[in-house]
């Protein structure tokens, strides 16, 4: 099991280097272990995290791709959809059978059809357009209902952070 | 109509449904009937040799040939009830509705006219049981009846149905008569076995009649119908086929002749298929082993086609070998268009990324490198255009 899972990550990230998505680099960590990936996105333009860089980590199963990897920003980020520790809340990142939240379909789910570059794509759409109904960030969730100006600030000052810019220029 | 064309037309010549015990009985029959139906075709070689010594002798509507006609039919199986076989009128056209390819010649040597039909007979047949074919002398046709010689037998449906319901008639037919004689024929066996089925020859209907220990034809002659002088062909003919349908109790039906060559079509297209199961069957032949394999690696590459999975694990019949001759390109395949999440709504961003067709080395340390540059050349790039565009550089 651990040698297809190796397998298919190899190729994965073989298709992901010769042909990068835009906005994302993403590989293993270390050469030594395959199963740790970090992989950078880059916040969509038009969007309060615009421009900014955000450094997230993927723990991959020995079961891979028969279970989904585990998904974490390493950048601080402020997000409705994204747990203040980093984890990330997205269908697509959840096995058809759990659904902590009750509302996902399963067709969203993940399933070894699915791929690194496909969650990569999904978290970058979710930076653009979050879903504050699975509020995984219950503040965030709050300010970006209510008071939009708040949240494109704090946005603003974690982006010159993730490019490790000084908060004031 | 709700009426399905594969009910009015059978498809099946026996059609043996709950009754399981007639089915059984025929079954026993069976012998019986194949020796009836072989002494039943000598008899009809000396039934058209005596045909050959009427016409000769030029009897053609005679008292003592009608009796000899009805006897014959009767040995060969062919029976018929009439309440009224008093033909009203004389020289003119008939019409009959059609339950097999042969009652056309029983019915027309019954009431002694020709009779005109699609089928391509041999000119001694032609000549002996008076057919007119109609797609060769349309002239002969109309002759006929000009001379008023003999009455005229048609049946406009062109394609036997099973008598639950009429098929809509030919045009061109009887479009130019003044007046119309219909008739109607209901038939009766005591098998379940269908007079005419799709698309059966005039030859499997006889061979079919004569295996029947019998097959009663219920004859009956309706008023004479006069087109009126105003009235277009086609509302006379629909005027027909209603009152023929009335007197058969049976409706009629929204199809025609061109929906039953449509539907013969698609039965001879579907009896083709079952050589694609047996190759179906070959593939199932793979043991279920091997199966769980491909299953394998399918999950570790869901783009790669099935078959192609297939044909290198029989081969290899090792899963981790099979994903090293893919990934490396030893096995070439059309990748299949994976079904796509539909969550993932990809956001576009309109720079090209500068990355693109970085190779992918096999060696690791130089792997590592080339990402470790990427990502810096990724996090300056961002760096550059956030500060360009608050206009800070």
């Amino acid at each position: 099991m651990v040698g297809s899972a190796l397998k298919r990550l190899m190729a994965e990230y073989k298709q992901l280097s010769l042909n990068p998505p835009e906005g994302i680099v993403a590989g293993p960590v270390n050469e030594e272990n395959f199963f740790e990936w970090e992989a950078l996105i880059l916040g969509p333009e038009g969007t309060p995290f615009e421009s900014g860089v955000f450094r997230t980590s993927l723990h991959f199963p020995t079961d891979y791709p028969m279970s989904p990897p585990k998904m974490k920003f390493i950048s601080d980020i402020f997000h409705p959809n994204i747990y203040p520790d980093g984890r990330v809340c997205i269908s697509i990142l959840h096995s058809p059978g759990d659904d902590p939240m009750g509302y996902e379909t399963s067709a969203e789910r993940w399933s070894p059809v699915q791929s690194i570059e496909k969650i990569l794509l999904s978290v970058m759409s979710m930076l653009a357009e979050p879903n504050p109904e699975s509020g995984a960030n219950v503040d965030a969730s709050k300010m970006w209902r209510d008071d939009r100006e708040q949240f494109n600030k704090r946005a603003e000052v974690l982006v010159r952070q993730s490019l490790g810019l000084p908060e004031q220029l | 109509m709700t009426l399905n064309l594969e009910k009015i037309v059978k498809t099946d010549r026996i059609t043996t449904g709950a009754q399981t015990i007639s089915s059984f009985i025929l079954f026993l029959y069976f012998p019986i009937g194949v020796i009836l139906a072989a002494f039943r075709i000598c008899l009809t070689i000396n039934f058209l040799c005596a045909q050959i010594l009427f016409n000769l002798l030029c009897f053609r509507d005679n008292m003592i040939r009608r009796a000899f006609e009805r006897l014959y039919f009767a040995v060969l199986g062919i029976v018929h009830v009439q309440p009224n076989m008093k033909l009203h009128q004389r020289h003119c056209m008939l019409v009959a509705n059609k339950l097999t390819n042969i009652d056309g010649v029983f019915l027309s040597i019954l009431c002694n006219c020709s009779y005109a039909c699609n089928e391509k007979h041999t000119s001694v047949l032609r000549w002996l049981l008076r057919i007119v074919n109609l797609h060769e002398n349309p002239e002969q046709r109309m002759s006929l009846l000009e001379t008023g010689n003999t009455s005229l037998l048609v049946q406009p449906e062109s394609y036997p149905t099973c008598g639950a319901a009429l098929l809509k008639f030919r045009s061109g037919l009887f479009d130019n008569e003044k007046q119309i004689q219909p008739m109607t024929i209901k038939l009766k066996r005591p098998f379940p076995i269908s007079g005419g089925t799709l698309g059966s020859s005039w030859v499997q209907d006889l061979l079919w009649t004569y295996f029947c220990p019998l097959s009663v034809y219920e004859v009956k002659v309706h008023p004479v119908i006069c087109k009126e002088s105003e009235e277009a062909a086609d509302l006379f003919r629909d005027r027909v086929r209603k009152s023929m349908s009335q007197a058969l109790g049976i409706p009629c039906s929204n199809y025609d002749a061109s929906d039953v060559e449509e539907l013969i079509k698609r039965k001879k297209f579907e009896s083709r298929r079952p050589q694609q199961h047996l190759e179906s069957r070959q593939e199932s032949a793979i043991n279920p082993r091997t199966k769980m394999m491909a299953k394998q690696v399918k999950d570790i590459l869901p783009h790669v086609p099935l078959p192609i999975i297939l044909s290198d694990l029989v081969k290899t019949k090792s899963v981790d070998v099979t994903v090293a001759n893919i990934l490396e390109g030893v096995v070439k395949f059309v990748p299949e268009t994976s079904i796509s999440s539909p969550s993932t709504s990809q956001v576009v961003t309109k720079q090209p990324s500068p990355f693109k067709g970085a190779g992918f080395s096999r060696n690791a340390g130089e792997r590592h490198m080339t990402l470790q540059e990427k990502k810096e050349a990724f996090l300056n790039k961002a760096r550059e255009n956030y500060l360009k565009k608050h206009g800070l550089q």
